[in-house]
């Protein structure tokens, strides 16, 4: 552990460490990225993989459609296989009304140049026939649209930024960050003190914490969300699949593990990484009701994951006015297919200055200004009630 | 020599293990997920004590001091068709 | 292959096979007795191969007849992924294998095994890199081989399954000999008590062993499994004590609650206080060709010869590194089977001092102390097997190698706790060697057996592998139970104070 670094990033996950790549990349300076447990140990190993850009909003699509198009050339650049697969992306709609939203969305993404397109209910059906026809209505569906093994990506932005002698520190808590004069003078770690004026807090379900140590608080709180998956099964569902009707997100991994996640009505924030009852009934009945010959396939392995979840579910990136030299890249719920595009685009912010326009969006003052970013493609409840559609 | 295996579920054999902890997955959470190794359907009941002791044996460490990984439900696979009740704890029951 | 493997005239045990019924097996016509598991009789068809390895299509056989291990996975009635030594046959049932072509005797996919150099784990990790399209390609073939069952094609009609609540005062998890001894001494005491099993019969895994213990000092020596039949004859259900068989506790969730699944009830129990006492399992060993058919692990053996009585083979060679294969050997020995030899990973000594040595040495079953299997021979079953003596440091290795002909391998002793929920609910634990060759996870009960907060751990689950240690903590463990949940005294009515 050297006793300055230029930068100290706070996370070791994927957002973390896709910065601590592509700062070393430009050459940025000295860089420390301080992990309380392993690396990937938090949501980075714990989410559903899923990629894709085929949002509702302006700013969802702009950032995400920039991370797909890292997504592709990924391993190449790491030179590791992270194993990305592009299975296409199916976003289903079971009722019409979800359907004419899809609609609208599929327009909308149209004139951002996405390669999505409505599908209708044969389409749908013959793209995955193990769906209940009950519940299908329709949906968008991205070719480009995929997952890749997210231990993978972890391991691959680690060993990238190793080569260009980034220090990593694992199983190193953060106990405080020294700020004078309204700046950031040093990060105080279990193995020690590093000076730096510059850190970021991309500590994911914990950078709450993080935040307080300089006295701020962050507008996220801390949600539990849970995912489970099955003994493998032969493939009988290629493409990824989210479901808006009952906010669950699954897919087929390639060794033949149904994987999914599904969140209760009314989520109440929570820090503990255990399962609950409510949630395991509650998937168990959605993806059955989805794919109903999934009754007689066994739960295998369930787990639950903490993210920092902001009011408009969009993550909060840059800097904060009250001190200078700390930097968020937190809020993320989509924060593993968001990993290519937050690292560079962040990383370019922080070599320049000057905020880049896809995530310019993003910032922190955007929730005292109530200019909160509306995406209603998303299939994660936010502390807005959802619409109310029956299952 | 023919192989030894040391998990069934993933057909992963004895040199598999030695070869990853060499290579730098020397956490037993990474080895588990470089791997695969208590993943499968047994869930480690078959794997875990023997890739554990050989673990102890290539990294040093002692028996005592190894952590005993995270053990999550259910403790056997249970079919989805079993879970899936009329109604969901805590949830507004219709 | 054996002409008759069902047992009879075993001379401890009576087999009640019932009324005979028919089931298919791959549009095959079979015989079964009902009430018999579908591994049983198809085993007594003559099949040995009941699956095929993931990765490798190797040819698996019956090896934990528990439900653990995953050797035995077939598809029945349309449904993938189904335990066969743990389902009963039912008339007409339709049983077909899974992950094989064109059978599991000739599965072409076995070929693979001569490529593990591209099928290591992490190979993918470091090549498929460039070009993007080899990985695309790559991944598309990985993912059409892989996958173990076909999801069922003609499912029914989505029924959900029935939520059902209780807040025991006392709930053992468990009904083996030390949670029936747990829930008898409990109920003496005049608490409620709910006794859930996972079996449809209490008794646990000595319900199918037959070896003679005196179990508390004062009984006498009787079969294990006339002590179980006692010991639940004493269970008998009423206002104080529920019993629920057929139910698996599997999950300790966040909301403080103990998940449960029975036929098509979902349970939920919310215990004032809780005894584990879920038994253990059984470790297997590592050496070459270790996934044969034709490997046992020795409560899978029991279960073939004592529940289902079904001769596992001709031969057997028996691998330990307690006295549990001593016993085994004499129990195999009794069913029919030949034992050729027991191979004692310690040294001469643990084999003077052991009860079964005069057995051994009357019957003339060799035994090997300090001595290990290096392999098992054979290509879909095993043929034979190879055993050396254990290397002892700074002595060379100059092992003789010594081939024994068997088609049967058991693997005898070693087991772990079966104290998951215990886990899932935050307890501590830690690992220990009981033998040079026997990891055990363990969490670390007070001198009441109590683990944390109202949460007990009696017999197997708490690391005890003799009948006698597990009877006397059932004992500890109900008592203690009694004493920290409050109950009536039977003989005055007065309130038990906690202690």
């Amino acid at each position: 552990m050297k006793h300055n670094y230029d930068i100290v990033i706070i996370g070791g996950g994927v957002q973390g460490l896709s910065l601590a790549y592509n700062l070393a990349k430009i050459n940025f300076g000295t860089i420390a990225v301080i992990e309380k447990s392993y690396i990937g140990s938090g949501a980075s190993g714990r989410n559903g993989e899923m990629l894709r850009s085929a949002f509702a909003s302006k700013e969802w699509i702009q950032f995400f459609n920039k991370s797909m198009q890292l997504w592709e050339t990924l391993s190449s650049e790491l030179d590791f296989n992270v194993m990305y697969t592009r299975c296409g992306y199916l976003v289903l709609a079971s009722s019409q009304k979800k359907f004419e939203l899809c609609r609208a969305d599929v327009n909308t993404q149209h004139t951002y140049h996405l390669k999505t397109e409505l599908l209708d209910i044969k389409s749908v059906k013959k793209l995955i026939p193990a769906l209940s026809p009950e519940m299908i209505s329709g949906g968008v569906f991205q070719t480009n649209g995929g997952f890749a093994r997210h231990d993978a990506v972890v391991w691959a932005y680690a060993r990238a930024s190793k080569r260009f002698k980034v220090d990593i520190f694992p199983y190193t808590g953060v106990t405080g960050i020294r700020v004078e004069h309204g700046a950031v003078k040093s990060v105080e770690t279990s193995k020690g003190q590093l000076g730096t004026n510059l850190v970021i807090n991309a500590a994911g379900g914990h950078a709450g914490d993080i935040a307080g140590m300089v006295g701020l608080t962050l507008p996220s709180k801390t949600y539990r969300l849970e995912m489970i998956v099955t003994e493998p099964l032969k493939p009988f569902l290629r493409p990824m699949l989210a479901s808006l009707n009952t906010m669950s997100y699954m897919h087929q991994s390639t060794r033949g593990e149904f994987v999914g996640g599904a969140e209760i009505k009314n989520l109440k924030p929570a820090k503990s990484l255990k399962s609950t009852l409510a949630a395991t009934q509650d998937m168990a009945r959605k993806f059955i009701k989805l794919f109903p010959g999934l009754g007689s396939a066994r739960l295998m392995r369930q787990w639950g994951g903490i993210v920092d979840m902001t009011p408009d579910i969009a993550p909060v990136l840059g800097p904060v006015k009250e001190i200078k030299g700390f930097i968020l890249n937190c809020g993320w719920v989509y924060g593993f297919a968001g990993a290519p595009a937050a690292g560079e685009l962040l990383a370019q912010y922080i070599l320049t200055g000057k905020m880049p326009v896809e995530i310019q969006p993003f910032n922190i003052e955007r929730f005292e200004k109530g200019e909160l970013i509306v995406d209603r493609s998303l299939v994660v409840p936010s502390e807005a009630e959802n619409d109310g559609a029956p299952l | 020599m023919s192989k030894k295996i040391i998990c069934f579920c993933h057909d992963i054999t004895e040199s598999d293990i030695i070869t990853a902890i060499e290579a730098g997955y020397d956490d037993i959470e990474m080895l588990k997920r470089f791997t695969g190794v208590f993943m499968g359907p047994c869930q480690g009941k078959m794997c875990m004590q023997n890739v554990l002791k050989l673990f102890a044996q290539k990294t040093g460490q002692s028996i005592e001091s190894m952590r005993v990984p995270t053990l999550r439900p259910p403790v056997e696979p249970i079919p989805l068709g079993a879970l899936a009740t009329e109604t969901v704890r805590g949830d507004h029951e219709a | 292959m054996m002409d008759n493997p069902r047992i009879n005239g075993h001379p401890i045990l009576r087999f009640d096979r019932g009324k005979k019924i028919r089931i298919t097996f791959n549009g095959r016509s079979v015989s079964a007795y009902e009430r018999e598991t579908i591994a049983a009789a198809l085993y007594v068809s003559g099949v040995r191969i009941f699956s095929r390895s993931m990765k490798y299509h190797r040819p698996r056989g019956l090896f934990c007849l528990s439900g653990h291990c995953s050797h035995c996975l077939m598809r029945v009635n349309g449904k993938p992924n189904v335990r066969v030594c743990r389902t009963p046959v039912e008339n007409g049932m339709i049983i077909e294998f899974q992950n094989a072509w064109p059978s599991l005797k000739f599965d072409i996919a076995a070929i693979s095994g001569k490529f593990n150099f591209l099928l290591h784990p992490g190979f993918y990790y470091r090549y498929f890199i460039k070009p993007r399209w080899l990985y695309h390609i790559w991944e598309r073939f990985l993912r059409n081989a892989a996958g173990i069952g076909k999801i069922e094609d003609r499912p029914a009609p989505y029924a959900p399954v029935e939520r059902k609540q209780a807040s025991p005062q006392i709930l053992v998890v468990g009904g083996g000999i030390a949670g029936m001894n747990a829930a008898i001494n409990a109920v003496n005491k005049g608490a409620d008590v709910w006794l859930i099993e996972r079996e449809h019969k209490l008794g646990g895994r000595f319900r199918y062993d037959t070896r003679e213990v005196d179990v508390d000092g004062r009984s006498g020596k009787k079969y294990a499994f006339e002590i179980v039949d006692e010991m639940a004859k004493k269970l008998v259900p009423s206002d104080h004590l529920h019993i629920l068989t057929g139910t698996l506790a599997f999950g300790w969730y966040d909301e403080g609650i103990l998940a449960a699944t029975r036929a098509s009830e979902f349970w939920e129990f919310e215990p004032k206080c809780t005894i584990i006492s879920t038994g253990s399992y059984e470790t297997p060993f590592v050496f070459e060709n270790n996934d044969l058919p034709g490997v046992f692990l020795a409560g899978g053996i029991q279960r073939l010869m004592h529940r289902d009585g079904v001769l596992p083979g001709k031969r057997a060679v028996v691998i330990t590194g307690t006295n549990e294969g001593y016993v085994i050997a004499k129990q195999l020995h009794q069913a029919g089977v030949a034992v050729a030899a027991v191979v004692d990973g310690r040294n001469s000594q643990s084999f003077d001092g052991c009860p079964e040595k005069k057995f051994m040495v009357t019957e003339n079953i060799s035994v090997f102390p300090h001595h290990r299997i290096a392999s098992a021979i054979g290509v879909k079953h095993v043929r034979g097997a190879v055993i050396k003596p254990v290397s002892v440091p700074g002595k060379g290795t100059h092992a003789t190698k010594i081939k024994i002909g068997c088609d049967i391998i058991c693997v005898a002793g070693f087991r772990t706790p079966a104290n998951d929920l215990l886990f899932q609910r935050g307890c501590e634990g830690t690992y220990i060697l009981t033998c040079p060759d026997n990891l055990m996870r363990k969490t670390k009960p007070d001198k009441h057996l109590s683990v944390k907060d109202s949460l007990y751990v009696a017999g197997e689950a708490n690391g005890r592998t003799s009948i006698r240690k597990a009877f006397l903590e059932g004992e500890i463990a109900g008592l203690a139970a009694v004493n920290h949940s409050g109950s009536a005294d039977p003989a005055t009515g007065e309130k038990i104070q906690k202690k």
